[in-house]
């Protein structure tokens, strides 16, 4: 029974809670809200650069591409970050000043564009042929076609998984604790973190991950009602909904052909 | 249905020819050298069997493929010195699965076109695309997605897109190939509404009977060229090759 007591101690001590607890609403949420927000925003920008260029025709736009996004996708972000953060802090430090934040969503942002730039070029790529056939056909050059049509169908296609990468971006962005932050710079993590430290029991911890699953679980039921809606628009009958292409097993092989004689 | 009203918009079709055109994908050498000519306001049909070259053929005329060597002509004039861009504008063309924009309304797939490249205001291009919509009797459906409608109706709005940039000619490729049989005539009633309306047609079909009733020529495309061409009953009737004739054998 003893053992059990210090379990519900070291996980559920109100007092330690209620202590921490203005900290990680006024410093840690807002903290990790722009660190995630900005990179997520960083993020879908050069993502969407990438996997445009990722499907360029020409090798000099497709190749770095691929070298980049090999790169960040293949790092531990742990890595990533303290290269990046701590590597070039002394440039950081002429711009910034004495703050990570800039270097911690620089770092954060090259990861997360890796992985959206695949994102959106799987979306893109899982666009029928025909469509930017028939854009070309009313008289729509490619790039036209490619911003006004295929694009747009591309990224409805892959929102779930962007949902789920913004997830992933608000969960490593307790990894800019590496960094070093100044008590008015910790995020959510480094709050609960810093508790536990000086209480010695997790309590405060716990409810920094009570925080990260306020935003994240909600954003999880978000990726389901846009992956339900985009069945729905589907079906024949879900009148005024998003369609998507009906799958066409007799895919027009001439513009497949044309692609690869390009 | 309502597809006897005047086109408000009515263009009159200009002539079309190729010249010994050919064109290899690799080592497949799908054109041979294929020579056509369509007079203004008169409708071609091209048959054959599937993989003779009959698809990519339409899509050297409007030159979404270049061709490796040959000539295309708009009104006895070479376009393959012209900007591709304006050509397809003169150009418009139908596709077997229809290809309509599937995120964007019936309205929309048709004034995009229109406010982007044609530089109509938004209400004006929404007024044309209603009235293409009232040629091929869709206007109830403007603001449906095209997912919605049934395949026949798609491909009724593929080809009021194609109409609303008043083109000089039309391509249709395979246009009712991927229909349910019942929703077959309705298409091909609007097809044969416009010909008789003065376009310039360009035909690849399997319909034998639109082909026999509307085409004003038939060529018979084999292993990429034109093997026989001349008036329906001519191709139909009076087979010369044997390949025409054991073609003619497989699907009358």
């Amino acid at each position: 029974m003893d053992v059990l007591s210090t379990l519900w101690q070291t996980f559920f001590d109100v007092d330690a809670m209620r202590t921490a607890l203005p900290e990680l609403i006024k410093v840690g949420l807002p903290n990790t809200l722009i660190l995630a927000l900005t990179s997520a925003v960083i993020g879908t920008v050069v993502g969407m650069v990438l996997a445009v260029a990722g499907l360029s025709g020409s090798r000099w736009l497709r190749w770095p591409a691929r070298v980049y996004t090999d790169i960040f996708r293949g790092l531990p972000a742990a890595v990533t970050i303290l290269l990046i953060g701590v590597g070039l802090s002394p440039v950081g430090l002429q711009i910034w000043g004495p703050n990570p934040y800039p270097l911690g969503i620089l770092a954060l942002s090259l990861i997360a564009s890796a992985y959206i730039g695949e994102i959106f070029r799987s979306g893109i790529q899982s666009v029928d042929a025909g469509q930017l056939e028939a854009a070309r056909a009313l008289g729509f050059s490619r790039p036209s076609g490619m911003r006004l049509v295929v694009i747009p169908q591309g990224i409805r296609r892959v929102l779930p998984a962007l949902v789920n990468q913004f997830i992933a971006l608000i969960k490593e962005s307790s990894l800019v604790y590496f960094l070093g932050l100044l008590a008015s710079q910790r995020d959510l993590f480094r709050i609960g973190q810093d508790a536990a430290a000086n209480t010695g029991n997790e309590s405060a911890l716990l409810l920094a991950g009570l925080f990260y699953l306020l935003i994240t679980v909600p954003l999880t039921h978000v990726v389901n009602a846009i992956d339900r809606r985009l069945r729905d628009g589907r079906r024949a009958d879900g009148a005024e909904r998003v369609e998507d292409e009906p799958t066409d097993p007799a895919a027009p092989s001439l513009a497949l052909a044309q692609e690869g004689h390009r | 249905m309502s597809t006897t009203a005047a086109p408000p918009t009515a263009t009159t079709g200009v002539s079309v020819a190729t010249r010994d055109v050919h064109l290899s994908f690799g080592t497949n050498h799908v054109l041979r050298g294929v020579t056509l000519a369509v007079p203004a306001a008169s409708t071609t049909c091209v048959i054959g069997p599937s993989g003779s070259g009959k698809s990519t053929l339409l899509r050297v005329v409007n030159r979404l493929l270049e061709p490796d060597s040959g000539d295309v002509l708009l009104e006895d004039r070479s376009v393959l010195a012209d900007d591709p861009d304006q050509l397809r504008q003169r150009v418009g063309m139908v596709f077997q699965h229809f290809n309509l924009f599937p995120h964007k309304t019936v309205r929309d797939n048709i004034t995009l076109g229109l406010t982007r490249l044609r530089g109509l205001s938004k209400d004006e291009a929404v007024e044309q695309a209603l009235a293409q919509l009232d040629r091929v009797g869709l206007r109830h459906k403007a603001d449906v997605r095209p997912g919605t409608l049934s395949g026949g109706q798609q491909q009724r709005v593929a080809i009021a897109r194609a109409l609303a940039m008043q083109p000089q000619v039309m391509l249709f490729d395979e246009a009712t190939s991927a229909l349910d049989p019942e929703l077959v005539k309705g298409v091909l009633a609007t097809m044969a509404d416009l010909a008789s309306g003065g376009m310039t047609m360009l035909v690849v079909t399997h319909e034998m009977g639109f082909a026999r009733s509307v085409a004003d020529q038939v060529l018979f495309m084999d292993r990429g060229v034109v093997v026989e061409s001349g008036s329906p009953d001519t191709v139909f009737e009076d087979a010369r090759s044997d390949r025409l004739r054991r073609f003619l054998s497989q699907v009358l």
